[in-house]
């Protein structure tokens, strides 16, 4: 008689989705090693996170550039599917609307998982940058309408948000922006490597937990990256 | 020769089932907190008890397996001599209250605090073609009858997160007790825990309805079963198997019930 297992069938053979949007900064301040250094990164992201079994089916990737305009240079995809675009830095720093075009490409998503009865888990926008917004300044619409959303979005669990700021990033403005529970970390000089590293090893942790289920990052200090809060 | 063969009472179900750890339980060294606990009673009555422990419970594996134990003992002493149909749905709900009451004893004899001992709970008392369930939490119970395959109890799904339920440990636990109406015309029935909802229920816009692909199949396998002790290896293997563990990390239980099944020449 034939195993079970290669009879019977799966009714909703879908994984839990988590939702990660990388939203880079590629403005000109970042030419050179920077920018070069984060083309690599996504290599390694896309590597670390192919090698573990679940979070290769789980993690749904998108990424934002803001530099010479915002774009999204790719779309949600699977790891399998991710391949990493080779960045190129130009242009000023429209953080603002990168931000908001990466909540509405989170919130859009997860109304994509509900449609097809997806599970999902809290999505992650990790965002790095070496700058501040040219696109708003303190006080403005745009900057109110920004932190409201980050915020909110933040403390009703919609999704989390991570800055990470690279010398010689504008860390004030970025503590302003951050959600208070979480403030940016600082990268160490040059470790862009560890940095991918750790979150691809975050987002095995949050693959393999239930959905709903507090994960426990490992510190950004500890990891090697980070240094102590800015 | 007599001239009457003597008439040996003959078992009305066949029960089959598993708890098996989770590929996640495994990884952060946790033990199985699901069980699972059945009996074929005289006169054609039977018992299937479920329970899946919480993870954020501290010893939701001795609380699972405490409710499990105290069902099936409990529904085994109240149709114990009985020949007539009785009441299932009081049966089921006595049931309830005897798990509820057990963890309550396991609790002070552990020294420890109620909701350490937090579990889901499926009963299903069965007489001849007749089954009722009394549920609390998530898991399911599908029976196949002769319109088909039904969804007798659905998970409870007032939360919006898969992994928050209400125990039976909890302080509204009677007023999250639901108990299904009777269904008559049951050929076989199967209850599992949310590790095989996944596997086991299809997901519309609006509604939940057993996926043949699965629960068809194992009713069709388990017509065939022959050898029970084999059979229960057979759904070990299935629960353990990358096909059903790729889809849920969590640990699985899965019962099994064939009403009335072809009887063997040797009893």
């Amino acid at each position: 008689m034939a195993k079970l297992e290669d009879l019977i069938e799966i009714a909703n053979p879908q994984q839990p989705h988590c939702a990660t949007v990388l939203l880079l900064d590629t403005s000109g301040s970042m030419q050179g090693g920077k920018i070069t250094a984060l083309t690599e990164g996504l290599t390694i992201f896309k590597e670390d996170v192919a090698k573990d079994e679940l979070a290769s089916k789980r993690v749904d990737l998108s990424v934002i550039t803001f530099g010479n305009g915002v774009s999204v240079m790719h779309d949600f995809s699977s790891i399998e599917d991710f391949e990493p675009p080779v960045l190129s830095a130009d242009g000023y720093t429209p953080m603002g609307e990168a931000i908001l075009k990466a909540i509405d490409i989170v919130e859009q998503r997860k109304q994509q998982y509900r449609d097809k009865g997806i599970d999902y888990y809290r999505p992650w926008i990790f965002m790095i940058t070496d700058g501040e917004p040219t696109d708003m300044e303190h006080g403005n619409t745009m900057w109110n309408d920004v932190i409201r959303k980050v915020h909110d979005g933040e403390n009703n669990k919609k999704f989390m948000f991570f800055a990470v700021a690279v010398e010689p990033a504008n860390t004030e403005l970025l503590r302003q922006i951050a959600p208070p529970n979480r403030p940016p970390v600082k990268l160490k000089e040059g470790r862009f490597k560890d940095l991918f590293n750790w979150l691809s090893k975050s987002q095995s942790k949050v693959s393999a937990s239930k959905v709903g289920e507090q994960v426990a990052l490992e510190n950004p200090v500890a990891a090697g990256w980070g240094e102590v809060s800015v | 020769m007599p001239e009457f063969e003597e008439v040996q009472p003959q078992t009305y179900h066949q029960i089959i089932g598993a708890s098996v750890i989770g590929p996640l339980h495994v990884i952060k060294d946790m033990p199985c907190q699901d069980a699972c606990a059945f009996k074929t009673l005289p006169d054609g009555f039977g018992v299937i008890a479920v329970a899946d422990g919480l993870g954020s419970a501290l010893k939701s594996e001795i609380g699972a397996s405490s409710a499990v134990n105290a069902v099936v003992q409990r529904v085994d002493e109240i149709l114990n001599g009985k020949s007539a149909l009785e009441d299932l749905s009081e049966v089921a709900k006595e049931a309830v209250f005897s798990a509820r009451k057990a963890l309550e004893k396991k609790s002070i004899e552990l020294q420890c605090e109620l909701r350490d001992l937090a579990c889901t709970l499926i009963v299903i008392v069965m007489h001849k073609n007749s089954i009722v369930v009394a549920h609390i939490g998530d898991g399911a119970v599908i029976a196949e009858t002769h319109d088909g395959l039904k969804l007798i109890s659905a998970p409870d799904e007032s939360s919006e997160y898969a992994n928050e339920v209400s125990p039976i440990t909890g302080k509204d636990w009677e007023q999250v007790l639901r108990i299904s109406p009777q269904t008559t015309d049951v050929l076989g029935v199967m209850a599992f825990t949310d590790g095989c909802q996944r596997a086991a229920l299809r997901k519309t816009q609006d509604s939940l309805l057993p996926f043949d692909g699965f629960c068809g199949t194992l009713f069709s396998y388990m017509k065939e079963v022959k050898d029970l002790k084999e059979a229960e290896e057979d759904i070990k293997g299935l629960l353990l198997s990358k096909k059903v563990c790729e889809n849920s990390e969590d640990d699985k239980t899965l019962v099994i019930a064939c009403f009335n099944p072809v009887q063997s020449d040797v009893l």
